[in-house]
């Protein structure tokens, strides 16, 4: 054991360290949406239904890319999906609201903020494109 | 008749569960289908008086299990008509004041956002003078199997023909929102004078409330006003004739036009896995003894996928002497009753909850909330309930 310690410890680290947190989720905006942030408190009006306005005045159009929905909502509101389905059954059945855009891929994710801009989407912090906005990231903040 | 009604229903789920559980979309996503459903069973321990849900049901559970009382089906056509137009309709199948299922346009409006900060609904649209009113046949939005029957039950008045308005501004690190509506209601009721339906079409309805979100907490303060005519069948008036002249008064009294004032405070709490919900309301008839205040409280913590859930109930009127009105006995006409209710929601499958929930109910003023009351009931009934929600 003595022969390896910074192997040991580097093994240790990766073991501790899940996959799935290694990498931050970002949200992202169009440049001509001129925001260059967001407060968590703003995101959640967005995302769920509440007002859907930018501070530069643009109508903002919440995008759920589906397959880190999960951990968005989880980093967002500390909620699983099965509650944030059961919020959107109430806003959308009572005629009130309707849910953020679904799309599947990241890549057209990116290919729809980058045709909208009011979009507002979440994606993996590796895969921000030079062409938008960083306006938020999960990285240094703590859920509610 | 039941078996019929359940299998058309579970043949439904079935159908639901074997697509995917997302909207169904048409015309490259400008129309999407949704749709809600609960197949429920709910069974009381007595025989002496039956439970219903709200005051718009013929009849309930006494003794046996009933899939009346919970069961029903909704679904939503959405439209995208322009950018900020959109079109909305929604129709209910629920047991009603017919014993019938037969489905209820309950939504049609075409809804206008011209700015994010407003909305304008016109057309037939929800009525939420109290918070979560317009959401009540979707059990897959809440954590009861039915919400509480002290505080919803009396309040029969899903809709109305009009429209509303909600602006919308963020206030401190919160958001400010308040919502205006008028129009006109289109609902009958069963007054359980005899099997009776009254008609409270036409009925005038308008109000508004105003909300307040920031962080955990949501504030909504309600106000609102019923102008109530109730149209009762040809010959309910003179069948009056027969009855002793006080109850025939009161009888006629109880379908003259009248001005209902609505006012209600709601809170809920939501931190993570704990939420709490409590409402006070209050229903006010001038120069009446049957003012109502009802309230309750909520509370649930989600244990991954489970949430359990307590809740208590309860409402109160002043209550009408019956002897007063010519009737040989020492008991108030009323509303007056409180529940307590433990219960749990198990998130089975994606869109698709399962719960479980009993409620220890206590009347001491038998209003309209129960349906074939028996003499020698005693005023205490325990209801066990099943659900299955879905939606997709």
């Amino acid at each position: 054991m003595k022969k390896y310690p910074l192997l040991i410890a580097l093994l240790a680290l990766s073991l501790s360290v899940p996959a799935s947190l290694r990498a931050e989720l970002v949200v992202v905006a169009h440049p001509d949406a001129r925001v260059s942030q967001l407060s968590r408190g703003e995101l959640i009006n967005i995302f769920m239904g509440r007002y859907r306005k930018l501070p530069s005045g643009i109508a903002a159009t919440p995008v759920d890319l589906e397959p880190l929905r999960a951990r968005f909502y989880r980093e967002l509101v500390n909620k699983d999906m099965a509650e944030i389905s059961s919020y959107w059954a109430r806003l959308t059945f009572s005629g009130q609201a309707s849910p953020p855009v679904q799309i599947e891929t990241e890549k057209d994710l990116l290919d729809y903020v980058r045709s909208n801009p009011g979009a507002i989407g979440f994606v993996d912090s590796v895969h921000v494109p030079d062409d938008l906005v960083v306006v938020l990231s999960f990285a240094e903040q703590r859920a509610p | 008749m039941f078996a019929s009604r359940r299998l058309t229903l579970a043949f439904s789920l079935l159908l639901l569960s074997s697509g995917n559980a997302a909207a169904i979309e048409l015309l490259g996503g400008k129309l999407s289908v949704n749709g809600f459903g609960t197949l429920g069973a709910a069974r009381s321990t007595d025989s002496g008086a039956e439970f219903v849900r709200d005051i718009s049901q013929q009849s309930g559970t006494s003794g046996g299990w009933d899939g009346d009382v919970d069961s029903r089906f909704g679904l939503q056509l959405r439209g995208r008509l322009a950018d900020s137009l959109d079109m909305v309709v929604q129709g209910v199948s629920r047991y009603d004041h017919n014993g019938s299922y037969q489905p209820k346009l309950t939504w049609a409006f075409l809804r206008y956002d011209p700015d994010p900060a407003v909305t304008l609904r016109v057309g037939r649209v929800a009525l939420d003078t109290y918070m979560l009113a317009d959401s009540r046949d979707v059990g897959y939005s809440y954590l009861w199997v039915r919400p509480p029957v002290d505080y919803y039950g009396s309040r029969h008045l899903s809709h109305i023909d009009g429209g509303d308005v909600v602006l919308r501004r963020p206030l401190g690190e919160g958001l400010l929102w308040g919502k205006l509506y008028v129009g006109l209601a289109d609902e009958k009721i069963n007054s359980d004078i005899a099997g009776v339906v009254l008609d409270a079409g036409g009925s005038k309805v308008y109000g508004g409330h105003v909300n307040y979100e920031i962080g955990r907490w949501r504030w909504q303060a309600g106000a609102g006003e019923i102008d109530y005519r109730l149209e009762p069948p040809s010959g309910y008036l003179d069948a009056l004739g027969v009855l002793p002249p006080h109850l025939a008064t009161a009888l006629r009294d109880a379908v003259a036009p009248t001005t209902i004032q609505m006012s209600s405070l709601g809170v809920a709490y939501d931190h993570g896995p704990l939420q709490i919900q409590a409402m006070l309301g209050q229903l006010n008839r001038a120069g009446d003894d049957t003012d109502l205040t009802s309230a309750f409280v909520t509370a649930g913590y989600r244990l991954e996928p489970f949430t359990p859930f307590v809740s208590v109930s309860g409402s109160r009127t002043r209550g009408i002497e019956l002897s007063e009105l010519g009737l040989p006995t020492d008991d108030k006409a009323g509303l007056t009753q409180q529940t307590l209710s433990f219960g749990a929601r198990y998130d089975v499958a994606r869109n698709v909850a399962l719960k479980g929930q009993v409620d220890f109910i206590n009347v001491d003023q038998v209003g309209l909330m129960w349906r074939n009351v028996q003499p020698d009931w005693d005023q205490d009934t325990t209801v066990f309930s099943l659900a299955l929600d879905f939606i997709f």
